[in-house]
């Protein structure tokens, strides 16, 4: 009988040096690894409102402009945001996004506040956005003249300085560029709220050049 | 005794070991916090927000000085022909990244008329006029009847006016107390056209179309902070306004550079003349216009 008493109070400190490992083992493996995988979901953007003024007749935005502007929207968060937390590089989706005349401030002057280059690659981070708001303009003859996209990004990461989140707004506006539409003007904001180490390499914050 | 102790070394076990359980989910957790576990150290969480950083930029607008003329013309039902009854030229220098709005009286004299004559051949003939007058090269006219203006004002939801007089104008329906005032289009319109309250006319109502423009600039560049208000605001124009040397594609660049611009900094200046039937320039004019031409702002006021 006292075997199996014994037992249980072995099962019992069992169980209660288990439950003391937990977290433990969540580091054990982390840092075993050496490089650990980022954790990444991906986030799929939706279309969220869409929003038509016109100079003229009234018109509908159809579902290929709808789908060429969330398109462009993704690429945008995929190549701007997911790649440098990933990777730590800048998508190659990025530049074309723009229209030549401003891809030069986009990859540039204004690249730290576009994308999350500076943050750099994380541990792990995750991601949720808001559907992606639609805006259209429609000229005289019903022809649409500029699109726009504007949607929040919100990153919850962990670098190897600690937490670090991300929240950014990013307003997009569309001009028809062949068969194609770039990217002919830009709104972002963006607030970091980094480890103090990593925000001190992110303290030069861009904003608008002369052609604002 | 002995079969108390055996129960109460179970019972002792298991309280244990749920205590430890307990506990190490805790440690757990406060390792999750970055807390250290009993390590006598002061734990100190450093946390910087980095300023909020912005990028704004649009593709296309010019980069060297250029005039816009607004035109408030005075077709209406029953009232045919568009004069140029409110004429204003806005200077912007896109480097400098400032402005300034020369009002035009409607009675100035040019080439022995008055220039709002003008308006009757179309936008671009007022556009040449007031040009010549200045001496610059008016690119873009915005240019809008009674009805328009007013489809505007009440497009963007009205306009929130500082009323600098009292006005009581049977002629225009103008009548209103000083002060911040919201104003619908109707309103709006009836104060741009008010001139029997003042001795001096005409003068104080181009003026008084000066405060309302850079009024109305001051709360559209509040609320024309997204491309989607933006885009409202074109379509706006593009239904109720008459454009002239611009189209909605050229606007919307436009429309970004003017609405970064801070009104508060405008110089708002009534161009000199001498009363009469058909007003004269008045004294300061040339040197006024020469500061203007050179970059479209105005140094020395």
């Amino acid at each position: 009988m006292l075997l199996p008493r014994r037992l249980v109070v072995l099962l019992a400190l069992v169980v209660a040096l288990a439950a003391c490992g937990g977290s433990g083992k969540h580091q054990a493996k982390a840092s075993a690894n050496g490089t650990p995988k980022v954790s990444n979901k991906e986030t799929d953007l939706t279309v969220g409102t869409v929003t038509v003024e016109t100079a003229g007749p009234d018109v509908n935005l159809g579902k290929p402009q709808q789908k060429a502007v969330l398109a462009a929207s993704q690429t945008y968060l995929d190549s701007a945001v997911i790649a440098p937390l990933t990777s730590g590089a800048v998508g190659a989706g990025f530049a074309p996004l723009f229209d030549p005349s401003i891809r030069g401030a986009a990859t540039g002057a204004d690249n730290a506040t576009l994308t999350d280059a500076p943050i750099g690659k994380v541990k792990k981070f995750n991601q949720t956005a808001s559907p992606v708001a639609i805006s259209a303009l429609a000229d005289g003859s019903g022809a649409f003249v500029y699109l726009a996209s504007n949607f929040t990004v919100n990153v919850k990461a962990t670098t190897a300085d600690g937490p670090a989140t991300l929240t950014k707004n990013v307003e997009l506006t569309f001009a028809p560029a062949g068969s194609k539409w770039t990217v002919t003007a830009y709104r972002v904001t963006a607030l970091r709220k980094l480890p103090a180490s990593t925000a001190s390499s992110t303290a030069a914050q861009s904003t608008g050049g002369t052609s604002k | 005794m002995k079969r108390l102790r055996r129960p109460l070394i179970i019972i002792g076990s298991v309280v244990t070991s749920f205590a430890l359980a307990i506990g190490g989910l805790f440690a757990a957790w406060l390792a999750g916090m970055h807390v250290p576990i009993a390590s006598g150290a002061t734990y100190l969480r450093i946390e910087k927000i980095a300023p909020l950083s912005s990028a704004d930029r649009v593709s296309g607008g010019p980069t060297q000085p250029f005039f816009i003329l607004l035109v408030g013309n005075d077709s209406r039902p029953g009232v045919g022909g568009a004069r140029g009854d409110a004429l204003h030229v806005l200077g912007v220098n896109p480097a400098r990244h400032q402005a300034t709005m020369l009002d035009i009286p409607r009675d100035t004299c040019w080439n022995g008329d008055k220039i709002n004559a003008g308006n009757t051949h179309g936008p671009r003939q007022q556009a040449n006029d007031v040009g010549g007058l200045l001496g610059v090269n008016i690119s873009y006219v915005v240019d809008v009847d009674f009805a328009g203006f007013t489809s505007l004002v009440d497009g963007v939801g009205g306009v929130n006016l500082n009323v600098p007089t009292q006005m009581h104008d049977g002629y225009s329906g103008a009548y209103f107390n000083p002060g911040m005032q919201h104003m619908n289009g109707q309103n709006a319109l009836a104060f741009s056209r008010d001139r029997h309250d003042f001795p001096s006319s005409d003068l104080v109502r181009t003026s008084n179309q000066g405060i309302l423009i850079l009024a109305a600039m001051r709360q559209l560049r509040q609320e024309m902070q997204s491309a989607g208000g933006e885009f409202k605001l074109l379509a706006l124009l593009g239904r109720h306004a008459q454009l002239d040397g611009i189209g909605i594609n050229d606007l919307y660049h436009l429309g970004r550079l003017a609405f970064s611009l801070n009104p508060d900094q405008i110089k708002n200046i009534r161009i000199p003349v001498v009363n009469g039937q058909c007003l004269n320039l008045g004294a300061g004019a040339a040197g006024l216009f020469a500061d203007f031409r050179d970059d479209g702002v105005v140094e020395g006021q």
